[in-house]
């Protein structure tokens, strides 16, 4: 637990934190600028904008609910696409990641239906979690054997993931039952449900995984002799190798970590939110690509990343509430998300530029 | 075997050549880029503005040529974007081409309701797409007819480009210049090769390139605007780029390649296999062309790319 502590401790070092968060917080600062000149420009009016989305974010307790909600998915594959980015492994298979494990754990938890309670939850999620790694293990086998690059064979794969999620939720598991218009499963039992923790709203037992994990993770990475190992491959394969490290190892352990968390999302997003595989959600959601910038934009610090992901989850949910309230569609986020993570691509020049502008005064 | 031997014929070799076009202009985009030393993950976003901007200049003018001239537009201003974060602002290339991507995705999702009105996609039947070229006397032979005549212009340009871009790579003073700047960017600043206006050029015409490709594909191929529907073919250009170790014939053979796996899904629909299956097809493939390239040069001990290599800048991701 001490050590638990001091890693909190240290991420908390008011230092610590106005140098790390100096280019996140330009970043999310133009991007909202930009925004807001892509409103004004389409006939909007921007403080109205963003304050209706500040409201839909965290305006009632409803939305703060909305809010963590959407951000546990986000938060989660954040963090585990940050382990892939530690060890320098470009895990752009989130999504698909996430895929593999929904609908792993949707048929795990009809399967193993008898079950009692947390058992048959752990089960689940394990499920997905196993799915998830072995949607990751192909791309990472693929480059330590033949230098095919992680950052397309992941990406390829979300492809390939989806359309063979669409067939299972389609055909074999298909939920006739219903009518609904997109392809799901059968509702889960319930009782391998996450257990609610507010009564009234749909807040589920998943919130406690962003806290746990980051901080698994932050031990992992920063206190062990792997995420040593790992964080070596990341900073330099070739010095790695030189002091002894099994880079390619690293790599298929990384990517295998990466993937099993981001299956874990997938499967709260089962377990927790929907409770059933319902075909293009995840997809549709932008989960992994959100969890992406999270992880990109705090340079893959998991405690920090999460704190993006509840960001960028508020900013999602909030600019539904903009939509309804002002016409203006939700997209707009996304051209504010992107704007923030060109900003991070430029983080060198930023960077210099700050310390220019320090100098001079 | 009989199934796929079933479908070898003029017409399904007719369809590669229809479907080409898209994959064959981005990873002409992608090579250009490529030999200028500037790995460009963002042909996928780039060609999906110019999907989105053919749609609406046609919409507009009711001239889809005018269409293809504003998707080029946008997918050249879009891609200054990219080249003024990765040339001048020194930016990670593959983070800043991922941005360009979600950048691309949202801004077009984003601009179909303010610009048709509808949200996700749009479809007008009043909307005309780009003609079909009749080759004269051609088109009357009977299999060389099929094959050769009745495509889109865009699909005649971007062939044609092909070739000539073979000449003017390795024959023209341009092309030396660029790959110059590509393989060794100090030697060719040495020998007064500005190169950042070569990088800047270069990544231009890869907007270029990829504004056309999303014309192809929303106002020739259909004639509508899906959001997200270059659906991966940036990534799968991308690849060609990779198996032609960035030169124009041996891409224009992997983009064939991928052409035909598409138009054998076409061929596909409808038939016994379940059609997500049949829809895997084009990204199996191109895995599947990957792992054979690498085995080859794995042989040869040559790199999977001739200039850049795929890694994250030092210090940007990795370091604590």
């Amino acid at each position: 637990m001490a050590r638990a502590e001091a890693i909190v401790r240290r991420s908390l070092n008011p230092r610590a934190i106005a140098d790390a968060l100096v280019v996140p917080a330009l970043a999310i600062g133009v991007g909202i600028l930009i925004g807001a000149v892509v409103i004004v420009v389409t006939g909007g009016d921007p403080v109205a904008a963003f304050s209706a989305l500040l409201n839909g974010a965290v305006g009632t307790q409803n939305n703060v609910v909305a809010t963590l909600l959407r951000s546990v998915p986000i938060a989660i594959a954040g963090v585990g696409i940050g382990v892939a980015l530690r060890a320098g492994a470009l895990n752009l298979g989130g999504e698909g990641q996430m895929i593999m494990g929904s609908l792993a754990s949707a048929a795990a938890a009809t399967a193993v239906a008898g079950v009692p309670g947390p058992a048959g939850i752990v089960i689940a999620l394990v499920a997905g979690c196993v799915a998830g790694a072995l949607w990751a293990l192909l791309p990472a086998l693929l480059e330590v054997r033949l230098q095919i690059p992680i950052l397309i064979t992941s990406l390829l794969l979300n492809y390939i993931g989806a359309l063979f999620a669409a067939w299972v939720s389609s055909y074999p598991l298909r939920d006739l039952s219903g009518s609904a218009a997109v392809a799901q499963t059968a509702l889960i039992p319930q009782e391998m449900w996450l257990p609610n923790i507010l009564a009234g709203t749909r807040l589920h037992l998943g919130i406690v995984v962003l806290v746990i994990l980051p901080l698994a993770v932050a031990w992992l990475v920063r206190r062990t002799v792997v995420g040593y190992e790992l964080r070596m491959t990341g900073a330099n394969r070739l010095f790695a190798r030189y002091g002894g490290i099994d880079v390619d190892r690293q790599v298929v352990v990384a990517m295998l970590t990466s993937g099993a968390i981001c299956g874990l999302a997938g499967a709260v997003v089962v377990l927790g939110l929907n409770h059933r595989y319902i075909d293009t959600f995840v997809s549709a959601s932008g989960f992994a690509w959100s969890g992406f910038i999270a992880a990109i934009l705090t340079a893959a610090a998991p405690i920090t990343t999460v704190f993006a992901g509840l960001f960028l989850g508020g900013l999602q949910v909030g600019a539904a509430g903009m939509t309804r309230a002002t016409n203006i569609p939700l997209q707009i986020v996304d051209v504010v998300q992107a704007t923030i993570i060109l900003m991070v691509a430029a983080r060198p020049a930023i960077r210099a530029w700050l310390a220019r502008r320090t100098r001079a005064a | 075997m009989e199934l796929l031997f079933g479908a070898l014929d003029v017409a399904l070799l007719a369809s590669t050549i229809r479907l080409v076009g898209p994959i064959l202009l981005a990873s002409l985009g992608g090579l250009t880029t490529e030999r200028a030393g500037v790995f460009n993950v963002a042909l996928e976003g780039l060609m999906l503005v110019g999907a989105f901007f053919a749609v609406a200049g046609t919409y507009w003018t009711g001239n889809p040529f005018l269409g293809v001239g504003l998707a080029v537009l946008a997918a050249v201003a879009v891609a200054l974007i990219f080249a003024f974060v990765v040339v001048d602002l020194g930016g990670d290339q593959v983070v800043a081409g991922l941005a360009i991507n979600i950048l691309a995705l949202g801004l077009t999702t984003y601009l179909v309701k303010p610009v048709f009105g509808t949200t996700g996609s749009f479809y007008d039947p009043k909307m005309p797409g780009l003609p079909e070229i009749q080759i004269p006397i051609v088109h009357d032979i009977p299999v060389l007819g099929t094959l050769l005549s009745g495509y889109s212009p865009l699909t005649y340009l971007a062939f044609a480009v092909a070739l000539v871009g073979h000449v003017l790579l390795y024959r023209h003073h341009w092309g030396i210049r660029l790959r110059a700047v590509g393989e060794s960017p100090v030697a060719a600043g040495s020998v007064g090769i500005s190169v950042r206006r070569v990088r800047y050029l270069a990544i231009v015409a890869s907007g270029v390139f990829c504004g056309l490709a999303g014309a192809e594909l929303s106002i020739s191929l259909v004639t509508q605007f899906v959001q997200g529907m270059t659906a991966g073919r940036g990534f799968i250009a991308l690849v060609a780029v990779m198996f032609g170790r960035a030169r124009p014939i041996p891409t224009l053979a992997a983009c064939l390649l991928f052409g035909f796996a598409y138009a054998l899904t076409l061929r596909l629909q409808g038939g016994s296999v379940p059609p997500q299956f049949v829809a895997m097809l084009p990204y199996v493939a191109t895995i599947a062309v990957l792992v054979a390239v690498a085995v080859r040069a794995r042989r040869r001990r040559t790199a999977l790319l001739p200039v850049t290599e795929v890694v994250l800048e030092e210090g940007s991701i990795a370091t604590p």
